[in-house]
C-alpha cells in the first residue's frame, strides 16, 4: 500500500496515513503519524471521548516524549484498519491533543508492517507482515 | 507522486484548535464540517451525508514536531 505524505505548511511534510478506528459503539477515519521513535501507538483523549472509550484508572501508565515532563496515559485496546488489514491494537490514550494526530509506534504498527518512507518521493509504502508473537 | 496539500486546512485560522471532517482527502481535500470535538464534527459531517470523512485535529500552532514517546512505568 502506498500513501502520500501530508503537507501541513510550506516547510513541513509529514508521514501521516489514514486509519480507521472502531470502538464498540463508533467508527472514525482518523489521521495518524508514523513515528518510529515511539514505543507504542498513542491517541489523544479527544479520540477516546469521540469513540466512547472508557478510561480505567487501573490501566494508567506514565511515559515521556522528547521533553522532560512525564505524561499520564491509559492503556486500552481497539480495532484498527490500515489499508486492507484489520486487527486489534493495544494503544495508549493520553493528552497529546496539541500534536493533532494519532501516533503509530513500534508496538502495534511497526510490528505489523514493513515500512518504507521516501521523503524525496513524498511517499509511504507499508506492507503487512506475518505477526509471530 | 507528491505530498497531499493540506496547507489550506492547517493554515485556516477558522479551524485552529478544532476538529475538521475532510472529504476527498487524497485528491482535493476539503473541509465539510468542523467542531470543538471529534464527535461534534463527525456528527455534523454525517448529517450532511458524509458517512466516513477523514477526521483531523488542527493544532493551534504548527510547530516542528520532535517525535518519540517512551514508557516510564509499565
Amino acid at each position: 500500500m502506498i500513501f502520500e505524505y501530508f503537507k501541513v505548511n510550506h516547510r513541513i511534510i509529514r508521514p501521516i496515513i489514514p486509519v480507521i478506528l472502531k470502538s464498540s459503539t463508533r467508527v472514525a477515519l482518523y489521521s495518524a503519524l508514523i513515528d518510529s521513535g515511539s514505543d507504542y501507538c498513542i491517541f489523544g483523549l479527544g479520540v477516546a471521548k469521540g469513540l466512547d472509550i472508557k478510561l480505567k484508572s487501573k490501566n494508567k501508565i506514565k511515559f515521556m516524549g522528547i521533553g522532560k515532563e512525564e505524561i499520564e496515559g491509559f492503556r486500552s485496546e481497539i480495532e484498527i484498519r490500515i489499508g486492507d488489514k484489520t486487527y486489534q491494537i493495544k494503544i495508549i490514550l493520553a493528552d497529546i491533543n496539541d500534536v493533532g494526530y494519532g501516533i503509530l509506534g513500534q508496538q502495534g504498527f511497526f510490528d505489523h508492517f514493513d515500512v518504507k518512507l521516501s521523503y524525496q518521493k513524498q511517499t509511504i509504502e507499508i506492507e503487512p507482515i506475518k505477526v509471530t508473537n | 507522486m507528491s505530498a497531499i496539500d493540506m496547507t489550506h486546512i492547517y493554515g485556516n485560522k477558522n479551524y485552529k484548535g478544532k476538529w475538521v471532517a475532510v472529504e476527498d482527502y487524497q485528491t482535493n481535500p476539503k473541509v465539510v464540517a468542523s467542531g470543538k470535538t471529534l464527535k461534534a464534527a463527525m456528527e455534523k459531517a454525517q448529517q450532511k451525508g458524509f458517512k466516513l470523512p477523514l477526521m483531523m485535529q488542527i493544532p493551534k500552532k504548527i510547530l516542528p514536531f520532535a517525535g518519540g514517546y517512551h514508557i516510564i512505568t509499565e
